[in-house]
């Protein structure tokens, strides 16, 4: 066979991620031990900044779509207009994980190498056009995250969570593999292009394969039924990483899910219009009603990320209709990733170290629980307007970028005639108000129980205010990725 | 009527039913490798024999002899295994199983692709040659790309089970 520039092309932007990973691992075993780890966060900047440029330049106008590898993949807008939302999370996680990461105990080398896998992982997930390459590239983000889950491995609960997750994603990928196995017997090919043109009729077989596809991809993306998981394994997983895992992995595994969608199954838009329109309707009721009880603000953000997916899920059901709902979709992903990752990494700004009676070492603890934000106003103002700018960005109320992202999406979905979808989504964004502005009520109007004055981590706080900066900049000038998520769904199918 | 199929569907249901069915776990293991067997037999009739070698290589071979290692290692003692259910949930849970099995049968079973016969396979095929033609052709990306999946599990053991790093 022959391998030729443009099969190289088509995979460079995961390549150099991949080659980041690789040497963050060979550098590790060359520092002396005691080292900074410093060259190993230039290593993975180095790649995801070479990764990041190539998704710029293909961002421009007219760019022609590139398939490599016998059309397993392809880079066209969709997978690069994901990939920035993914590379940014991954370069957030590495921008905020030096110290927070030793002071977890986490060694270094083998973190970031995961992480920097686990996102090209996510990147090939998004251009991948073969089922064999979308499972693939789910089992290797499932096993980075798995891993990363159960990074600090002395606390039982980081281990508990990760072994819940492994379990229940195993059972998922299962799902999703029985799937693809009942698409692939109905039609006699992997390929997406091949599968909409010989899959002209709904068969019984070629229902079953999507349903079956579809329960694989809603326990990914945490959808209700699905979702049992989520609260659990976000709570467990150190913070950053469950910063990371809740925008990427979502970001990546609804990338390959409306590929699906769109590129293999077009004339079956009626069925999975059905299932995924119950599925946001589900997603966004049980995820904001179960988010409102929560004294945890931790596991408030789990279940408030369960919501989102059911937001991003609304403008995927509208789909069968249209493509502007779905473009808002995504462009409500890229916003959702900095909010999102925002407010988990403010969790771990606030945190301290506590000593317990007993115990060789103190064990450091994140702002988690609702006591922790009391009070943080007077001690930490800005950190405190920080995360007052995430929550009412989660809470979609201007001039932030979630408000952006929740007016674009609810719009198209009213054009479009979802009417009670939009009427569903509304109102849960309402109910989430409340639970939003509880933890603003603590950090400005409570009075803190006691005084554990501890400075934040520098990079930590980078990466806060670098979120924070981009919730705002994508709640005034929504404009460009708005048009860019528009024209990324527009060009899916061809 | 294709009499080799039914003996292999007929020995792997019986055996999957002894996996779950058995209280001592090396039995259940056991019983997966008879399964397994059965699998293999049934790539044999369909024409991969590549397939079938690598099934009893793979899962009978490697995959089940760890199983049987962990379970030795774990030495489980019979309060372990935790209590069984009452009768009648299991027989509860044995009808559903079997609802949901004609659920999705029936249906299918009407599939129109299923009434055709499909061509014959080319010369060769499901050999070892024209196995890796397509793993080092068609499926190049995803072929090498199962490299960092290993990595990633590599990496990931490392780090979750190693005493000291």
């Amino acid at each position: 066979m022959n391998i030729t520039w443009v099969d190289w092309i088509s995979i460079s932007p995961a390549l150099a991620v991949i080659g980041a990973a690789f040497l963050v691992v060979l550098v590790d075993m060359l520092l002396p031990k005691d080292a900074s780890k410093a060259p190993l966060e230039i290593v993975s900047y180095t790649g995801i900044g070479a990764a990041l440029y190539i998704c710029f330049r293909r961002l421009g106008e007219g760019m022609p779509p590139v398939r490599g590898f016998f059309g397993s993949v392809v880079l066209d807008e969709l997978s690069v207009y994901l990939s920035l939302a993914i590379l940014a999370a991954t370069a957030l996680l590495v921008t905020m994980s030096g110290e927070d990461m030793r002071r977890r105990k986490v060694h270094a080398g083998e973190f970031y190498a995961i992480v920097l896998l686990a996102a090209a992982g996510m990147i090939l997930l998004v251009q991948s056009v073969n089922l064999i390459m979308i499972f693939l590239m789910i089992e290797i983000l499932s096993l980075c995250v798995y891993v990363l889950t159960g990074i600090t491995r002395r606390q039982p609960r980081s281990g508990e969570a990760a072994m819940k997750y492994f379990v229940t994603g195993a059972f998922a990928s299962g799902f999703l593999l029985y799937g693809m196995a009942f698409l692939y017997g109905a039609t006699g090919s992997v390929q997406l292009a091949e599968i909409a043109v010989r899959l002209r009729e709904a068969t019984p077989m070629a229902l079953l394969g999507m349903g079956l596809l579809l329960v694989g991809f809603a326990f990914k993306v945490g959808a209700v039924p699905f979702h049992m998981w989520v609260p659990d394994v976000y709570e467990g997983a150190p913070t950053p990483v469950t910063a990371f895992m809740s925008v990427a992995v979502k970001a990546a595994a609804f990338g390959a899910l409306v590929r699906v969608c769109v590129a293999g199954l077009p004339a079956q838009s009626a069925q999975w219009g059905g299932m995924v329109w119950g599925l946001a309707a589900a997603t966004m009721i049980v995820g904001n009603l179960m988010a409102v009880p929560q004294r945890s603000v931790k596991r408030m953000l789990a279940y408030s990320s369960i919501a989102h997916a059911g937001y991003v899920l609304l403008g995927l059901a509208a789909l069968k209709t249209s493509h502007a709902a779905a473009g808002a979709a995504i462009f409500y992903l890229f916003v959702y990733t900095f909010m999102t990752f925002g407010a988990f990494a403010t969790l771990a700004y606030l945190g301290r170290e506590v000593s317990f009676p007993g115990a060789r070492a103190p064990e450091w603890h994140d702002a988690e629980d609702l006591f922790d934000f009391a009070g943080v106003a007077r001690r930490k103002p800005w950190t405190a307007a920080a995360m007052t700018l995430f929550l009412l960005s989660l809470a979609g109320i201007p001039p932030t970028a979630g408000f952006a992202g929740k007016f674009m999406l609810f719009r198209a979905a009213i054009q479009e005639g979802h009417y009670v979808l939009a009427l569903i989504g509304i109102l849960m964004s309402i109910v989430s108000v409340y639970y939003y502005l509880r933890v603003v009520v603590y950090m400005y109007m409570k009075d803190p129980l006691e005084e554990p004055s501890q400075k934040g981590d520098m990079a930590v706080g980078a990466a806060v205010a670098t979120a924070a900066f981009l919730t705002i900049l994508l709640g005034l000038m929504p404009g460009t990725m708005h048009e860019l998520s528009l024209r990324a769904m527009e060009h899916v199918g061809r | 009527m294709d009499y080799v199929f039914l003996a292999c569907a007929l020995v792997s249901c019986v055996a999957s039913l002894m996996v779950v069915r058995s209280r001592n776990p090396v039995y259940s293991a056991l019983a997966l490798m008879l399964c397994f067997l059965a699998f293999a037999v049934v790539f044999l009739r369909l024409g991969a024999p590549f397939l079938a070698a690598m099934h009893v290589l793979v899962y009978t071979g490697a995959i089940l002899v760890l199983f049987l290692f962990v379970i030795m290692l774990l030495n489980l003692k019979e309060e372990e295994l935790g209590r069984e259910h009452p009768d009648w949930v299991k027989g509860a849970l044995a009808l559903l199983c079997v609802l949901l099995f004609g659920a999705i049968a029936v249906p299918l079973a009407r599939e129109p692709r299923l009434r055709f016969r499909l061509p014959p396979p080319d010369e060769g095929f499901g050999g070892v040659e024209h196995v890796g033609r397509a793993l080092f052709h068609q499926y190049a990306l995803p072929f090498e790309l199962v490299s960092v999946l290993i990595v990633v599990a590599i990496l990931g053991c490392v780090v979750l089970a190693k005493r000291k790093l």
